[in-house]
């Protein structure tokens, strides 16, 4: 694929094609069948490696990275779970990529998807002139990576129906698919390197409604926020700045400012406060993803609509926007925040957080 | 001159154990020296009786005023155990060479083979875990060296990283302790070839300090007035286990004995089985095709990790990510080091049980006694309790014979069996003051009291012991709370501190009103008993008070009856300012209050408590407050719902308020026939608040209110119960008749 520079988001493999390179030149390690890199390789891809120059691009545990690669390498069917924005897209994007140089087979779920987006449709006027003809077959991703050998990615599959989910099945056990109207030639089996990694939300419709006979041929993997809060100041900066500087922001929101929202986000995302004492976690997502756009929108905000610097005043309608949305009760829980554990904190910036509570309304 | 062999270890580890093992076999040492407690080298012979391990050595020290209790944990694959064994088999002289539990070097320790040293250089690890890919130090110790190895690659890593270790932190931690071992090396080094055996944390400073240490076998250093002493007790696999255990060593005991008996490959089969053995028992499902997936896994991770054969984490790995079929709450367990999480996955929490084993340690019979029994038979004897084989009931009257109550306690804390309390108060602020016991006499009073030891040389330590013990495992915060009460009757003077933070954390992660009024009851209650360290138990008081106040704002539902527990727990909150128990958040308190006696969205009782609380901690306008929220508290059932938890918060105020009572006698007699015995029952809870002396008195004064006399009023021919029913069903057929038109 050739890198055209104005893609708003080329895929991974796009992106980061050089280090691919870099890795597969050195990669000495066994690979398993099908696979354009070893393991170990892939680990340092998605993980990093500062010796061979190769950048982080996941933060969260290696031990899940491993079970997730050696679950796709053992013919299991990956499912990543996990609370909204903890970048399981991102992983799953970055395994395809890694694994078999192509992360654009995907499938995306919702209420809508039929099985000919999962499987083959049919070209009708190619179909009408020749009958079910090869050339009239419009493959879809699950049928394209079978025959390639290449790993597809479904996305959000719990919000697809559960008969449209259980088509799933005879690919992921028998590794063959049935094309009746090709008569018998339609008899397509998956080549090597074929499997399937899934993502699902835990707040969407429940992974408990899916199909037993389908969990059993998916091996679940769950991706946590990133668990330390200075990683995630880390990359919340980081991320911030990137989108800041492309949106023609020159001034990133000040560091307190910053590491004050990165710490709310994170209690009221996990109930529990720095110091360990329990509270409300709110119900909407406050996810990493969240907490940078709230940084992004605070940037923006203070230098086209202020035209000053960021105040934990400007931080709390943020936070408001992002977090409360129209939901009476997290509005409440935010408040109660603000009126029993924010008035406690030293700090200047605690304080003006704390004395701006009046605009929460409500 | 020559060098010392200085073998650094890590505590409980097999692979550490076979370096040992190789290294006496090799060097054939006349002197063996251990990091362990120097004052047990007299009785070393005690340790090298047919044990079956876990074991551990108790050390204790009791004075007037400093009290310490710690273990020294062996298994048989404890490189330490397999030095003092293999040692003393090759001949070597073998010794301890390391300060006495009761040292001050141990201030805070309750394990001398706790891995603290990985606290101490947090960075250096992550990093390493970072670079190597790997979750956590325990993983890391895994990953380096738990591995089917040569034992001579195993000893030059474990060098490398020990030294690397050491250097990470500033010179200064252990001195008296290192000076203390690198004398006993200087003085053995004078008698042939030695090998010492010591924490990796310890070697590198070792291996430079013991030239220049004077030489002579170093003094075991006393404490003055104090009771101090060392003796043998059983250990067991939980107890080993740092997944549950406090201070612990290593995680999954029963792993790494699997390793040590059978050698790596074996093991994680064996291990699989067990783990699948135990689930299966719990009624999980675990289908042979699962553990077919789990083996796959296991293996295809070991590959992938380079591992010589499946490790621990390769396993457990493998476990969950076949077994688990839905998303994790928690993250998996052995990606952090410590006690397991609250809300981590039952298949996970029972692969973790699974893996820690549940081996009980056996002592040798010849070994002495511990000093327990000693005491043990010494006090009942002293205080007339010794039991009698046809049974034996002891009355007490607590004011007056409260040691002889003590004892038994005691003895019911640490579960020796033969003594049962028939009868007796059930906390300080109980008013029955007598207790019955039978005492009878039970078969395993000794081997109870041997278990027992464990925590303890004498009853009233041991029996403390066991009460932290307890208090730890405990996560229920009312259980917990009354677990404390024990100690009322134990009759100690201090808690640790340790116990009251945990109660802290338990407190604060508490969202059961009710159960947090409990507690907070009972924790005011031993408070006002002084029994515990005041200002410690002062925290966790404050913290329930803080964390109480926090769940009352979430209380709602302008609907929503009263509710006794939610009342009880308020009326706590008042008591603890009354008491003036969390002084630091009577402002926060009062204002919660403020806001939730005027919040329309709170249910009526928590209003009226909430108005209760301000007016019984001393706020000026508190019955005008009253009489106004009387006027505008709605509908009958609401009313009687406000006034129960106004009642019942601020009791000794309302008796005295005849302004308030007007209003209310106004508000009643305002109500309809239908719309009284609506709000009956609600009343009559309200009033339940009084007691019946008090309740007497209000009937009085509203009978004068209206000019008759009390007595006239309040003398009924039958039950009031009746009466509201005969008031209900009069009501019934009156409104049957006009609906009938008659």
């Amino acid at each position: 694929m050739s890198a055209d520079k104005n893609l708003q988001r080329p895929p991974a493999e796009v992106v980061h094609a050089d280090e691919l390179q870099k890795l597969a030149k050195s990669d000495k390690d066994p690979r398993p069948v099908g696979w354009q890199l070893s393991p170990r390789a892939v680990r340092k891809f998605i993980l990093g490696d500062e010796r061979l120059g190769i950048t982080e691009k996941f933060v969260g545990n290696p031990s899940l990275v491993d079970r997730a690669m050696v679950a796709l390498a053992t013919n299991r069917g990956l499912m990543l779970v996990g609370e909204p924005g903890t970048a399981k897209s991102l992983l799953s994007e970055l395994l395809c990529a890694a694994i078999c140089g192509d992360s654009t087979l995907t499938i995306q779920g919702g209420a809508a998807t039929t099985e000919d987006q999962i499987k083959y449709a049919w070209n009708y006027a190619l179909l009408l002139a020749e009958g079910p003809t090869e050339r009239s077959l419009v493959p879809a991703p699950l049928l394209r990576a079978m025959r390639e050998g290449r790993i597809v990615r479904f996305e959000e599959i719990t919000r697809c129906p559960p008969e449209v989910q259980d088509a799933l099945l005879s690919m992921l056990s028998d590794k063959v698919m049935a094309i009746p109207e090709l008569g018998d030639e339609g008899m397509v089996f998956a080549r090597d390197g074929f499997n399937l990694i899934a993502t699902a939300n835990t707040r969407d419709r429940g992974v408990n409604e899916m199909s037993a006979a389908l969990k059993r041929r998916l091996n679940f993997e769950t991706v946590f926020p990133i668990p330390d809060f200075e990683t995630e100041l880390a990359l919340v900066k980081t991320a911030a700045e990137r989108e800041l500087t492309r949106a023609g922001v020159p001034r990133p929101p000040p560091d307190d400012l910053l590491k004050m929202l990165v710490m709310a986000f994170r209690e009221l995302r996990t109930g529990e406060t720095s110091e360990g004492q329990a509270m409300d976690r709110l119900s909407t997502i406050l996810s990493t993803a969240e907490c940078v756009s709230v940084a992004v929108a605070l940037g923006v905000r203070a230098h086209f609509l202020s035209g000053g610097e960021a105040t934990a005043a400007d931080l709390l309608d943020c936070i408001a926007g992002a977090a409360v949305k129209d939901d009476a009760e997290d509005r409440k829980r935010l408040r109660r925040y603000l009126e029993q554990r924010v008035a406690r904190r030293k700090g200047l910036r605690w304080k003006e957080l704390h004395a701006a509570r009046g605009r929460l309304g409500g | 001159m020559a060098e010392p062999v200085i073998v650094g270890v890590r505590h409980h580890s097999p692979a550490c154990a076979h370096v040992v093992r190789h290294t006496i076999e090799t060097v054939k040492p006349r002197h063996v020296l251990i990091e362990g407690p120097a004052d047990m080298n007299e009785r070393i012979d005690e340790l090298l009786l047919d044990h079956a391990p876990p074991v551990a050595i108790f050390s204790y020290l009791h004075s007037a005023n400093r009290s310490h209790a710690s273990w020294t944990p062996f298994c048989a694959y404890s490189p330490e155990w397999v030095a003092l064994r293999e040692g003393a088999a090759a001949g070597a002289q073998v010794r301890f060479m390391d300060l006495p539990a009761w040292s001050r070097s141990f201030e805070d320790v309750r394990n001398r083979y706790s891995d603290r040293v990985f606290d101490r250089a947090a960075v250096g690890t992550a990093r390493l875990c970072r670079e190597l890919g790997v979750d956590g130090s325990d993983a890391l110790w895994d990953h380096l060296f738990e591995q089917p190895e040569p034992v001579a690659e195993v000893a030059e890593r474990l060098h490398t990283y020990f030294v690397e270790l050491r250097g990470q932190v500033p010179a200064g931690v252990d001195t008296s302790r290192e000076e203390f071992m690198a004398r006993c090396i200087r003085t053995a080094m004078d008698d042939g070839p030695v090998v010492v055996v010591c924490g990796g944390w310890h070697a590198p400073a070792l291996a430079e300090t013991w030239r220049s240490a004077p030489v002579g076998w170093p003094e075991v250093p006393l404490v003055e007035d104090a009771r101090i002493g060392s003796y043998l007790v059983p250990y067991s696999d939980r107890r080993l286990d740092s997944f549950i255990g406090y201070q612990s060593g290593m995680p999954s005991p029963a792993w790494y004995q699997a390793v040590w008996d059978h050698g790596h490959d074996q093991a994680a089969e064996a291990m699989l089985e067990r783990a699948v053995t135990r689930l299966r028992g719990k009624r999980q499902i675990v289908s042979p095709a699962d553990v077919i997936a789990t083996w796959t896994l296991a293996c295809g991770l070991k590959d992938l990790r380079g591992h010589g054969a499946v490790g621990r984490v390769d396993l457990l790995d493998a476990l969950a990510g076949a077994l688990v079929k839905h998303a994790l709450d928690q993250p998996v367990p052995w990606s952090g080091r410590g006690r397991i999480q609250g809300g981590t996955d039952a298949t996970l929490v029972e692969v973790v049980a699974a893996f820690s084993g549940d081996a009980v340690g056996r002592l040798h019979p010849d070994t002495p006694r511990p000093p327990l029994l000693h005491d043990v038979r010494a006090q009942l004897e002293a205080h007339d309790l010794v039991p009698r084989r046809q049974g034996r009931e002891v009355k007490l009257d607590l004011a007056r014979h409260a040691p002889r109550s003590r004892v038994l306690h005691r003895l019911r804390v640490l579960g020796v069996g033969g003594f049962t309390r028939t009868r007796g108060p059930e906390g300080p602020a109980d008013p029955v003051l007598g207790e019955t016991w039978i005492l009878t006499v039970s078969p395993n009073v000794e081997s109870e009291l041997i278990e027992a030891s464990a925590f303890g040389a004498t009853l009233e330590q041991a029996a403390l012991a066991k009460l932290e013990a307890a208090l730890l495992d405990v996560t229920d915060v009312t259980e917990l709370a009354e677990t404390l009460l024990t100690a009322v009757f134990i009759g100690i003077d201090g808690v640790a501190e340790r116990v009251l933070s945990v109660l802290r954390l338990a407190v604060e992660d508490c969202s059961d009103l009710t159960a947090l009024g409990r507690a907070l009851a009972a924790l005011l209650s031993v408070w006002r008993h002084e029994t515990l360290l005041i200002a410690a138990q002062h925290g966790v008081i404050e913290a329930a008070f803080g964390r109480a106040l926090w769940l009352v704002e979430a209380v709602n539902g302008p609907q929503v009856c009263a509710d006794r527990g939610r009342i009880d727990a308020m009326v706590s909150l008042a008591e603890v300012v009354r008491f003036g128990a969390a002084t630091a958040l009577r402002d926060a308190a009062a204002s919660v209050m403020a806001r939730r006696s005027l919040d329309a969205e709170a249910p009526p009782d928590v209003r009226g408590a909430a108005l209760g609380f301000l007016w019984a901690t001393g706020d000026p306008a508190g019955e005008a407050d009253a009489v106004r929220a009387v006027g505008l508290a709605g509908g009958p059932e609401p009313l009687g719902d406000f006034l129960a938890g106004l009642f019942a918060v601020a009791r000794e105020e309302v008796v005295h308020a005849d302004g308030l009572l007007t209003a209310i006698d106004a508000r009643v007699r305002e109500l309809d026939a239908q719309g009284f015995l609506v709000g009956l029952p609600a009343m009559r809870l309200a009033f339940e608040y009084f007691p019946p002396r008090e309740r007497r008195m209000l009937a009085d004064r509203v009978a004068a209110i209206h000019g008759v006399s009390g007595r006239e009023l309040t003398r009924l021919a039958v039950d009031a119960q009746v009466l509201s029913q005969a008031l209900q069903v009069e009501a019934d057929v009156a409104a049957l008749l006009e609906a009938h038109g008659l």
